[in-house]
């Protein structure tokens, strides 16, 4: 099997897309209502010695996805055990989030559609995609990228009529306590989802540094995000911020110039499909390698249909309703902790230990 | 074979390209441009009077055809889907731009139910307008005739969003921030309220001031003439016209027209005192003038914008005097601005606020600038 490799242009992209991918139609964190802003901020410094970690990891073990990586530090029994737990993990999330598509598109757009033909028609495209490989996504990402940030830079500069400064008063009125749990919230979803990143990491070029690749990940999307709060401040405010599920799609509703250039929330449906696929194309692409890993299989992409599949029936099955799914935040905040950080430390520093003494950008020729 | 299966498969891609799976065509849809929410008398029952834009008449002949029609409900969102039993199709309320209530609504129900109903709904814009209508009910606004030849909601939601630039005579509050104002603290809620007038034979709507709320109940109204100063005050003013008396005593003989208007609110707070500061900054233009006059002498332009100054003064502490004798309902966002500025003062002064706000001590300091005086030098 051919190598696949992708640029360390199209890495960031892909990581972009992973971190922003569902907060461009959803919004991020409104907790803190007009203070939304400070957990961005907060988060994504304490986000970079986790960060740091991953990338680490990649340093150590560079052209290796994270399954192949534990199989050789851990041995066959406690290796397999981990790649069950990570692949099950990308499995799951990517239900999570093929869920939340399909919710926002049932709520906002088609009302009428049954929610089970949304999400196979979103995922015969990202399965689609994924078949075609990490390389299609990677040139695919570098495009999106481009026009989601065009879109969401579009809708602010349009939205400037309807400004109003105020409602960023009045400043820190949370105490400490709500601002932590708020940054923590924004720092264990969408900025560490990119561990899911590692299972794709084969992809990255030995001579590409991976910390370069978080870094310049890390601050696109915050730009994005922070763009994405501060436009749903200035439009929205507080109250109306915390009232709705998806606080984006209102506040791009409001744009009006001039009564002819108006209901551009279309754009915003087009960014939340564009996120989604790559986001779960990810999603996929690890669980399926996972998947493969686990059974031996030596290419992935045969085992890709049937992880799709047990991935729509996990997504139909996950929760009734969309507010079981926003009451199911507060425990997946937990759950999260052992594959954002747990696995990852102990993988890190076990390779550490392990790569000790050797040139680490020449690590021990384990397995392959 | 491999060909057969591919155009079969390709033959059947086209059936989902057809479109989302509720497509409904644009002759089937019952487009409402404006709904009355009224209760019935003696029941419990929500009355909806729907104006729906007839698309089976051409509009060119006979501009835009309109058809009325009312349902019941329990609830409003029942009545709103009980009107299929009259009607071929689901109503659609995507393009709906006014929502009337009556001022009976107004008075005995909370309006945040009103507020909910329309914002959780997917199809209701976010920038539609609530409007309360003077008198006993709210769809005898539908019994009019339009003056601009178009849907009666159509002409009431563009005389409400062009008013502050002309007449300064109400205000438009769109839902997402009628809600905003309903969930933040420290800020009363006020409506575009209406009336229906006799103009030359018919029956036409009139933009009647605003209508002022108490914690979500209709406390009561502001005429045209407050409201103009109110929206002075409130800095929501865009243009309108400043009639003045140029003597010292006698009836008003002058006009000024507001071209630009920016008002700042400031406190100062001694203790757990507060007084509030508004000042004023009017650029206008001199437009009428009865008496002789010569513009171009300075000292009766200073003169001029001297009453000016001391009339809108005047003006404006009536209107905040009558807030707070007759309502108690703080419509300035007085207490909005302490919280966002002073939000530990704030969160002292909260809990009895409304009291605060009755024997608050207000200052308005006007500055009015007449830039030109149009076409004439001298009358």
């Amino acid at each position: 099997m051919k190598k696949e490799i992708i640029s360390l242009r199209q890495a960031v992209c892909v990581m972009c897309l992973l971190i922003t991918g569902s907060s461009i139609a959803v919004g991020v964190q409104t907790d803190l209502g007009q203070d939304s802003w400070l957990p961005v901020l907060i988060s994504s410094v304490c986000v970079v010695p986790v960060l740091f970690i991953y990338g680490r990891i990649m340093k150590l073990y560079p052209e290796k996805d994270i399954f192949e990586i534990i199989e050789t530090l851990f041995g066959k029994l406690a290796g397999k055990i981990i790649i069950v737990l990570m692949t099950w993990y990308a499995l799951h999330l990517s239900a999570n989030v093929l869920r939340m598509f399909s919710e926002f598109v049932k709520i906002n757009t088609l009302t009428e559609t049954p929610q089970l033909a949304i999400m196979i028609a979103m995922l015969l495209v990202v399965l689609y995609m994924a078949k075609s490989g990490i390389e299609t996504a990677g040139r695919w990402a570098v495009l999106m990228l481009f026009i989601i940030a065009f879109i969401v830079l579009l809708t602010i500069v349009l939205s400037v009529n309807k400004w109003d400064f105020s409602n960023f008063l009045p400043v820190f009125e949370h105490g400490p306590g709500e601002i932590v749990s708020s940054s923590y919230k924004m720092l264990i979803s969408p900025l560490t989802d990119t561990v899911l990143f590692l299972g794709i990491a084969c992809a990255i070029k030995k001579e590409d540094s991976p910390y370069r690749l978080f870094s310049y990940a890390l601050i696109i999307s915050v730009i994005i995000m922070l763009g994405i709060v501060v436009r749903n401040t200035l439009l929205l405010g507080p109250a109306m911020m915390k009232a709705t599920y998806f606080p984006s799609y209102v506040s791009v509703s409001l744009i009006d110039i001039g009564d002819f250039f108006a209901r551009v929330e279309g754009s915003i449906t087009m960014n939340l499909i564009l996120g989604g696929i790559a986001k779960l194309t990810v999603c996929l692409l690890a669980a399926s390698k996972g998947c493969a890993r686990l059974f031996g299989f030596r290419d992935y992409r045969h085992i890709l249909m049937p992880v799709g599949l047990l991935s729509l029936a996990l997504c139909a099955i996950l929760y009734k309703s969309i507010m079981e799914m926003v009451d199911f935040e507060d425990i997946l905040k937990i759950y999260k902790i052992p594959f954002h950080l747990l696995i990852p430390v102990a993988v890190w520093i076990t390779a550490e230990f392990r790569t000790r003494g050797k040139n680490p950008a020449e690590p021990h020729e384990a397995s392959s | 074979m491999r060909r057969l299966i591919a155009c079969v498969l390709m033959a059947a891609m086209l059936a989902p390209l057809g479109g989302c799976w509720n497509y409904r065509g644009l002759d089937e849809i019952m487009i409402v441009m404006g709904s009355a929410i009224d209760k019935e008398q003696g029941s419990e029952n929500y009355r909806i009077t729907y104006e729906i834009i007839d698309l089976n008449k051409p509009v060119k002949a006979q501009g835009i055809n309109t058809v009325i029609v009312s349902s019941e409900g329990k609830t409003k969102f029942e009545a709103a889907r009980n009107a299929k039993k009259k009607v071929s199709n689901k109503l659609y309320f995507g393009h709906t731009q006014v929502f009337v209530i009556s001022e009976e609504i107004a008075r005995n129900e909370e309006i945040g139910g009103i507020i909910d109903f329309l914002l959780r709904d997917a199809e209701t814009r976010e920038t539609a307008c609530l409007v309360v209508l003077r008198g006993k009910t709210a769809r005898e606004i539908f019994e009019t005739k339009s003056l601009s030849n178009i849907a009666v909601s159509n002409e009431i939601h563009d005389i409400i969003s062009n008013d502050q630039k002309i007449t300064s005579s109400t205000l438009r509050v769109p839902i997402y921030e009628i809600f905003n104002t309903l969930k933040s603290e420290g800020k009363a809620l006020v409506l575009p309220a209406f009336h229906r007038v006799d103009n030359n034979g018919e029956t036409v709507n009139e933009a009647n001031g605003i209508a002022v709320f108490k914690e979500e109940k209709l406390a009561g109204f502001l005429t045209p003439e407050e409201t103009k100063y109110f929206l002075i005050a409130t800095n929501k003013t865009k243009g309108g016209i400043l009639p003045i008396a140029s003597e010292k005593s006698g009836h008003a003989d002058a006009a000024l027209e507001i071209s630009k208007n920016k008002t700042k609110l400031s406190f100062t707070a001694r203790g757990d005192k507060v007084k509030v500061k508004i000042k004023t900054e009017t650029i206008v233009y001199l437009g009428e003038i009865l008496k002789d006059i010569n513009t171009t002498d300075l000292a009766k332009i200073a003169e001029l914008q001297d009453i000016a100054e001391k009339k809108l003064e005047a003006n404006i502490m009536s209107v905040i005097k009558k807030t707070q004798s007759e309502f108690g309902a703080d419509i300035f966002g007085f207490g909005r601005m302490i919280r966002k500025k002073d939000f530990k003062l704030w969160n002292r002064l909260k809990d009895n606020w409304d009291e605060q706000f009755r024997s608050l001590k207000v200052e308005v300091r006007s500055d009015v600038k007449i830039v030109n005086t149009a076409y004439l030098m001298k009358t």
